[in-house]
């Protein structure tokens, strides 16, 4: 009798798949702090998503895909710096070193963020609120945003400035009083 | 305000500039200095990029807005991003360089096969000499490898088809199947049969390639080989010069040890028997050697990516969706057609398109028009990836259902059930800038939308297709000016 289709597959692609692409926020995340270059990132993000589809055979179902992915990236991030002349890293070899954190601490660090900069981002005043949207969710550049508003572009760096610290006081604030409830 | 305190206010003004693409290399050099010195400075730096993590996560349209340069304001009225101000990497050779980030493929292929193929090719690993960057109609005995992937030191053979090599110091080598290689490393190639081209760059001079017979030092330049297992090497010089030597290991105690030095436009054959013998043989083309005789005739090259070409479609061909390997089928279609009306196409101007929308362009009535049609096919949800050439200017690019419904009757085979009732789509998506990035169906929460580059001089199309079998069709028809 032959088999129902899906029992010929030996991983569930689809699934994996899904993870991955959920998973690109995240890993772009990951791997820009450690290179501080967006296209540079995006270089590496690929690589990283080729071996991870590749490999996807090697991870281990009901651990954390995150905490593999990450793994996965760093070990992509040092081989890319090994590949790289030294005009292209940001970061030399001691700093890469110096912001290195354990992949479970950083996980944990951007997980708690989210839900509280969710409700950050609701108290921004409106049109605060839609430059971010437009800068992250629309993904649009600041040379756009400053065209579209008439503004230069090193005015609208600074209202974009001026944004993150008040997300970065307002998450601070939350992560204060989230630690004294704990205690 | 104290220093540290100032300096904290600077990393948070770097980072910032840094998350919005506007930090200069000093200011990056600033950075790293000001991380190395304080603990604060650098507590600031991972706060401010763990938020933009998660401000990612929340709104994830600047991570999936990948491509080439983006930044230009698209303009709704037109599927027309301008080339010129943006683009100083067109003309299209610095196009191509760009595209050595691109052409990584994501591959979802799960079969053991990838995975031995991965032990053969390890993306990284140390001994990777050189990289697979296009190959037509290419086959591999007992492996799969798709271009894009890296190639480590060991034993290929290619059973047919072509396929281009690069290595990691730059020199460029086109096989022929069937062939039957080593790669030694990053500089050396050895031959055991096979038909080839290589092209050195000045940088990587000193690349050798060995056969059973002979040893070619190149001299800075293009040649071409064909090396017969146990029998003979031919030496076709295309360009430069360079030097063949006698083997060591074949090397008799009494032989020369003199190299014998070959000029453009000559040909030499060594012979395997008898010492170290060579005589003057006519000069072949690269063409000639590689015998892509048939590309030539369509006046078509690949320059990256995979592609077969397929000539005898059946029927039905164009309604299966299955591959079992990601690679842009080129399927020749009517040639000198004269259009007997103006003919709407989707893209008929250079740039960088992601979007494709109707009315891009029109081909006036008259024009006599060579078709061919692209299909791309794909395991899983990958990206197809590639980059082909003409040797005549490409009048228009059409990846809109309806322009690709109304040319399937002028220009397209007779015979052949064109997938336009498929339920899904058909042609390049999105088709509107609303479906950028918003991550509304499976196709557009992939890794990018669909991208075409068409080059200035009209004659390269760069594209970037993602394919979901089963969401649509996937095919864009190239209409290029006739040869008649």
């Amino acid at each position: 009798m032959p088999l129902p289709e899906h029992e010929n597959q030996p991983t569930d692609a689809g699934d994996l798949a899904m993870e991955i692409t959920s998973i690109q926020p995240r890993l772009y995340g990951f791997i820009l702090k450690r290179i501080a270059d967006r296209e540079l990132t995006l270089e590496v993000l690929q690589r990283t998503n080729l071996v991870l589809c590749r490999k996807a055979n090697e991870f281990q179902k009901g651990s954390s895909f995150t905490a593999w992915a990450f793994t996965v990236a760093k070990f992509q991030i040092m081989a890319w710096r090994k590949d790289q002349g030294r005009n292209r890293l940001v970061f030399t070899e001691d700093v890469h070193e110096l912001l290195d954190r354990t992949t479970a601490s950083e996980i944990e660090s951007v997980d708690r963020r989210i839900p509280i900069l969710k409700s950050c981002i609701n108290k921004l005043r409106d049109e605060d609120r839609e430059l971010i949207q437009q800068r992250y969710r629309d993904g649009e550049s600041v040379e756009t945003l400053a065209q579209r508003l008439k503004k230069s572009i090193d005015a609208m760096g600074m209202r974009l400035l001026r944004i993150r610290k008040r997300l970065r006081d307002c998450v601070q604030i939350n992560l204060k009083q989230e630690a004294r409830h704990e205690h | 305000m104290s220093t540290e305190n100032a300096s904290i206010k600077e990393v948070e003004r770097l980072v910032s500039q840094m998350l919005d693409r506007q930090l200069s290399e000093e200011q990056a050099t600033r950075l790293n200095a000001l991380l190395r010195d304080s603990e604060d400075a650098r507590q600031c730096y991972l706060e401010l990029l763990d938020n933009h993590e998660a401000l990612c996560t929340i709104y994830p349209g600047e991570v999936f807005e990948t491509g080439l340069d983006i930044d230009e304001p698209i303009d709704d009225s037109s599927n027309e991003v301008p080339a010129a101000s943006k683009f100083p990497w067109l003309p299209w050779i610095s196009a191509a360089a760009a595209i050595l980030t691109l052409i990584l493929v994501v591959s979802l292929n799960f079969t053991n096969n990838a995975e031995k193929s991965l032990a053969n090719t390890g993306t990284l690993s140390a001994d990777t000499v050189a990289r697979l960057i296009a190959a037509v109609d290419a086959d591999w005995k007992d492996a799969n490898h798709e271009p894009g992937s890296s190639l480590s030191t060991g034993e290929y053979s290619l059973t047919q088809g072509t396929a281009e090599l690069e290595f990691h110091d730059g020199a460029r080598v086109s096989l022929r199947g069937p062939a039957s290689f080593e790669l030694r490393s990053e500089g050396h190639l050895h031959v055991y049969s096979g038909k080839l081209v290589a092209r050195i760059p000045e940088d990587a001079l000193g690349f050798a390639v060995t056969t059973p017979q002979s040893e070619v030092v190149d001299l800075g330049t293009e040649f071409g080989l064909d090396v017969v297992e146990n029998g003979r090497t031919d030496v076709h010089v295309i360009d430069g010069l360079v030097e063949v030597y006698e083997r060591v290991s074949s090397r008799s105690a009494a032989g020369s040890t003199d190299g014998v030095q070959i000029g453009e436009g000559e040909a030499r054959r060594f012979e395997s028997e008898g010492g170290f013998r060579w005589v003057d043989i006519p000069f072949f083309s690269r063409q000639q050697i590689l015998e892509d005789r048939h590309y030539g005739e369509l006046g078509l090259s690949l320059l990256r990516g995979n592609v077969r070409l397929n000539d005898h479609v059946g029927k039905r061909h164009l309604k299966t969706t299955t591959a079992n390997q990601s690679y842009i089928e080129v399927i020749p279609e009517k040639a000198a057609t004269e259009l007997e009306a103006d003919t709407d196409v989707t893209i008929a101007k250079p740039g960088f398109y992601k979007r494709f929308g109707p009315s891009g362009g029109t081909i006036p009535a008259g024009t006599k028009v060579d078709s061919f049609l692209l299909h791309f096919r794909s395991v899983d949800g990958e990206p197809v990836r590639g980059v082909i050439k003409f040797d005549r200017p490409i009048l228009g690019l059409i990846c809109e259902q309806n322009e690709l419904m109304v040319t399937d009757g002028l220009t397209g085979l007779e015979d052949v059930v064109f997938p336009n009732q498929a339920g899904g789509f058909r042609g390049l998506e999105p088709h509107s800038r609303q479906q950028i990035g918003k991550g509304s169906n499976i196709k557009n929460a992939g890794m990018s939308p669909d991208e075409v580059t068409l080059s200035q001089d009209l004659t390269t199309i760069r594209m970037s297709v993602n394919v979901v079998p089963d969401q649509g069709v996937d095919q864009m028809r190239v209409l290029v000016q006739s040869k008649d």
